[in-house]
């Protein structure tokens, strides 16, 4: 046995994790349209494969507590006279986030059946974008980084566009095109950011490498330091959601196809927040503890001021993602708490709660918005108030989405709730003030997310819905794997944090010193 | 060293490339000219011109060194050896972009197909030149043949508008660069670029109208590459002369004539004198021009509807970017980064822009429309001409992994190298190719999620254009996904450090 596990080290296990979607896109781009059953198997086949070697990995992973530094590293020599070369690599930061690409891109594979034209286009270019997304997790040169993000969001302009729905109904309408577009140009700035604080990076650090490693070991001022960290900072927090620059958020979001809401909000916006950690905190502790504080605040209108968008809304895809924008505040807030690396284990909690937030809120947002997609798919409409009593039509779906929208409100047994407490206790520690606030966001939280349970599916049967269906088992199949996964580590946190511990300790070790 | 020998290889591409202009122009006294197989013989007689800069490449690549001819007139170094072979490969690709639309959409086809090749002398000619009276004139071998095809549709009012100030402005702008040039022999009794620095250095007393005259210099180019603010005429001339003139006139000339500038400002004129800096004189301006291209071509860009002014503008923008790489040549120690990414930029927005306006063309043949929104449903219609128009537009806006990203990738490094105090400048290109994804994806949007006018047409694409196509796309994804191509270009540049002229 273990013979077998040396040998199959030795192969490019990352690699197969990153590039077998891309692998499957090109397989599609051989294939007829017409032969859409091949299509979704590929489709399937290849996302399956890399959730099930990211999950070894993982597995492997939290065997092996001590491990220290990059895993599984593949280094290849690319542009070595500019100092970029393909280097892939793996510690408990980034491996709880690859295990959560895994997930969520295989089950929106899965509920990407739904989609009923131009599969081929559709798959191809999802898959692209998932590779991309793979990759931005996996890579360990800033260059790769860069090329893997614009990987992932490019495709998005056209599947949201092409494959997406229109908000109509209530309230100003969005359409896909410009929910598109708007998506493709924020995205594309923060990634512009990231492009100019790393050439920062590149030339001040005297290094001319792009490795992340190497970079490690760089020395910069305290200036430097500052204004590299604020623009990278701004270029990944634009994609996380961050206010103001949330609002290609709700508009890309609610207007995408569901699987790509999915994808989206599942695993995009948590590049965003593993860029700042890793890039930005981690490559830079001087200008981390500058600007962490006030990070905090902003973090702490982010909860509010989503909580309250998202208690206004009727169009359930565009509650949801007002309660992305609310939910990766708390990131941000745990991300904050590193500032003080001394005080307590405040800064270890809440960095820890960051991850776990990201993991958990990555699970639950496409749990949901499996869910409301798999809704508007069989009553046409997003807009909660013409839903109503759909629990006795269509009790599986129902019971999932209570459970849902308990575990993102962080009820207790839910991963939501592992995932807020940690931030909150780290916060707590260190600014009471800002616990107490954010908190209050909880409640607004708690609010709309029962008030859209009672809307949709209690309360009178619309009787335009009589007739309608429940579940069918292949979606029944993806969302439950995302409910079980929440359950799973709302019960076993030590799961994720056994994993993630030894990584942001080193993080947090360069930021004291 | 000038036996016949070194003469005839140095020379064998022009001479191959004469030889096919005049046989072309030969063809068409016949009786009963055939455009067509006189553009097939034009094609392959480009083809060969290109293959025929191999000999030159392998001789002064490896050594870093140059052939020169009659006392240093003619100069064939790397860098023009990959300026004629892109001129040559450029000239091809239009001719094989026109054969299909030239006959049924216009008069005197055969004229069309005589002067291309002759641009493509011109402008071998313009590169390799090693003095400025050779350059000007290669200069004007250029510019003539270009107004005529762009009024070459003499009885459309849009193509004699375009010919018109195509002709009126480049005339202006020939005379201010012969004016410049004879300020700048009067001040140092020289025309060699080899031997202006040298002569400048002994003056007693370094005169103003040398400033002056290098000045005019530098606003003529800027003319032919149409930076702002020297810009004003693309967008009508591209709107207005055929599609196959504007295609040619938005490529090869710029392209040609960035090298130019390579080889004049930082060889030659961007000097470092005792009392007066002129290279910052010369960074200050190019760093103007470059700001306004960018902000100019972008943000117009922006309000166009019709896709060849579009084009016009996002070539602007374009030679913004470039001159960030001339800009970045200009700074001591990072010579090499910034002709080379400058040269690496303007191959990659050649090709991508052919590939566009290949698109352009032949939609614009078959529909007769140039308005973005006519390009609506284009993916139902012809997957592989809305395939074509997104991986170049992709290129164009700077998206990997396409040669377009890797192009701005090393401007913007090259530029950072060249003095970290201009980080904002990066930023400002940034910021620019963000702003140039909204027009580019806002062409997509139609493309992609708009649906067919008329639902029954399928777009049939004649195999020249799927061939000339695929050639395009290749060097556009091969560049973009194996950098190591690139050295090429490192070595062009280095061409301009074994200047004698340079510092």
């Amino acid at each position: 046995m273990d013979t077998l596990v040396t040998q199959l080290d030795r192969l490019p296990l990352l690699s197969l994790v990153t590039l077998a979607p891309l692998a499957g896109a090109l397989v599609i781009l051989c294939l007829s349209q017409r032969s859409v059953r091949a299509i979704q198997t590929v489709a399937l086949l290849a996302t399956g494969f890399s959730l099930a070697l990211a999950a070894w990995l993982y597995a492997r992973m939290s065997a092996f507590p001590d491990a220290t530094g990059f895993l599984w590293q593949e280094l290849h020599p690319w542009l070595p006279e500019f100092g970029m070369q393909y280097h892939l690599g793996v510690d408990g930061l980034s491996m709880p986030l690859v295990l959560l690409s895994g997930i969520i891109c295989f089950t929106a594979a899965f509920i990407s059946l739904q989609i009923d034209f131009r599969h081929k286009e559709y798959f191809a270019l999802a898959l692209t974008a998932m590779t991309g997304v793979f990759g931005v997790f996996t890579s360990l040169d800033l260059f790769c980084l860069i090329l893997f993000y614009e990987m992932a969001s490019i495709p998005m302009f056209f599947l949201v566009g092409i494959w997406g729905s229109d908000k109509t109904g209530l309230g100003k309408p969005i359409r896909r095109q410009d929910a598109a577009m708007k998506l493709l140009l924020y995205l594309q700035l923060g990634g512009g950011l990231v492009l100019l604080g790393i050439f920062g990076l590149y030339f001040l650090s005297d290094l001319k490498t792009f490795d992340y490693p190497e970079l490690l070991r760089a020395t910069l001022a305290r200036e430097h330091q500052s204004w590299l960290f604020l623009l990278i900072f701004l270029g990944f927090a634009i994609e996380a959601g961050l206010v103001p620059f949330h609002t290609w958020l709700p508009d890309g979001h609610s207007s995408a196809p569901t699987a790509l809401s999915m994808l989206l909000a599942g695993v995009l916006l948590k590049m965003g927040g593993y860029g700042i950690l890793r890039v930005a905190v981690g490559l830079l502790p001087e200008g981390a503890r500058i600007w962490l504080p006030l990070i905090g605040v902003l973090a702490v209108v982010n909860i509010l001021y989503g909580a309250l968008c998202a208690l206004r809304q009727t169009d359930i895809k565009l509650m949801i993602a007002y309660s992305s924008v609310s939910h990766m505040g708390i990131v941000f807030l745990g991300i904050s708490s590193m500032a003080w690396p001394q005080v307590g284990t405040g800064a270890l909690f809440g960095a820890t709660g960051a991850v776990f937030q990201m993991f958990s809120h990555g699970v639950i947002t496409a749990l949901l918005f499996g869910l409301a997609g798999t809704v508007y798919l069989i009553t046409h409409s997003r807009d909660m108030t013409r839903w109503g009593g759909l629990a006795s039509r269509m009790p599986w779906l129902a019971t999932v989405y209570t459970l849902g929208a308990l575990g993102s409100l962080g009820l207790p047994g839910m991963s939501g709730f592992a995932a807020e407490l940690m931030v909150f206790l780290g916060t707590w520690q260190q600014r009471p003030f800002l616990a107490v606030l954010a908190i209050c966001g909880l409640v607004i939280t708690a609010t709309y997310l029962l008030r859209s349970v009672q809307f949709a599916f209690y309360g009178p049967l619309n009787p335009r819905l009589a007739e309608v269906r429940d579940a069918l088992p292949a979606e029944k199949l993806p969302l439950g794997l995302l409910a079980l996964t929440t359950l799973v580590l709302g019960l076993a946190p030590r799961l994720l944090t056994d994993v993630t511990t030894p990584a942001l300790q080193a993080i947090l070790e360069r930021l004291a010193s | 060293m000038t036996n016949a020998l070194t003469m005839l290889q140095a020379l064998a591409p022009e001479v191959v490339v004469a030889a096919t202009a005049f046989l072309v122009m030969g063809l068409d006294l016949r009786r009963n000219p055939n455009p067509r197989a006189q553009a097939t013989v034009a094609i392959w007689g480009l083809l060969a011109g290109a293959l025929a800069t191999v000999p030159d490449w392998l001789d002064t690549a490896a050594s870093n060194s140059a052939l020169t001819l009659w006392g240093g007139i003619f100069v064939a170094d790397p860098l023009s050896v990959v300026f004629r072979a892109l001129a040559c490969l450029t000239g091809a690709l239009v001719l094989l972009f026109s054969i299909d639309p030239i006959d049924t959409e216009r008069r005197n086809p055969g004229d069309f197909v005589t002067l291309v090749p002759f641009v493509v002398l011109g402008l071998m000619l313009a590169v390799s030149a090693g003095e400025l009276l050779t350059f000007f004139v290669a200069f004007e071998i250029v510019s003539l043949p270009l107004y005529l095809m762009a009024a070459w549709n003499r009885n459309e009012r849009g193509s004699a508008e375009a010919g018109m100030k195509y002709f009126i402005t480049g005339s202006v702008s020939s005379a201010v660069m012969l004016y410049g040039i004879s300020l700048v022999f009067g001040t140092v009794g020289t025309t060699f670029f080899s031997q202006i620095a040298t002569r400048y250095e002994t003056l007693a007393d370094p005169p103003q109208a040398f400033v002056l005259g290098s000045l005019m210099i530098l606003a003529a180019l800027g003319f032919k590459i149409a930076a702002a603010p020297f810009h004003i005429w693309a967008p009508d001339v591209y709107q207005g002369a055929p599609r196959p003139s504007a295609m040619f006139i938005s490529t090869a000339p710029k392209a040609a004539m960035v090298a130019v500038m390579l080889r004049l400002f930082w060889g030659t004129l961007a000097l470092q004198g005792r009392d007066f800096r002129l290279a910052e004189t010369w960074m200050v301006l190019l760093a103007v021009m470059a700001i306004l291209s960018m902000f100019w071509g972008n943000l117009v860009a922006l309000a166009q509807t019709d896709i060849r002014r579009l084009m016009a503008c996002s070539g602007i923008a374009h030679i913004g970017y470039t001159l960030l790489g001339v800009l970045a040549a200009s700074r001591a120690g990072a010579e090499l980064e910034g002709a080379a990414a400058a040269i690496y930029y303007v191959v990659v927005y050649s090709f991508a822009n052919l590939a566009a306006w290949g698109v352009i063309v032949l939609v614009g043949w078959r529909t007769g429309s140039d308005r973005i929104q006519d390009y609506s449903g284009l993916a139902r219609r012809s997957p592989f001409l809305a395939f074509a128009l997104l991986i170049s537009l992709l290129s164009l806006a700077g998206a990997p992994p396409l040669a377009g990203f890797l192009g701005k990738f090393y401007l913007f490094r090259a530029l950072w190298e060249a003095q970290p105090a201009w980080w904002w400048m990066v930023l400002i290109a940034i910021v620019n190719s963000v702003i140039s994804l909204y027009y580019y994806f806002g062409i997509l949007k139609p493309v992609y999620f708009g649906a067919p006018q008329d639902q029954t047409s399928a777009l049939v694409v004649p195999w020249r254009f799927r061939a000339g196509l695929l050639i395009c796309l290749a060097v556009i994804m091969v560049l973009g996904l194996f950098p190591e191509l690139t050295r090429i270009t490192l070595e062009a540049g280095a061409a301009i450090l074994a200047q004698p002229g340079a510092p």
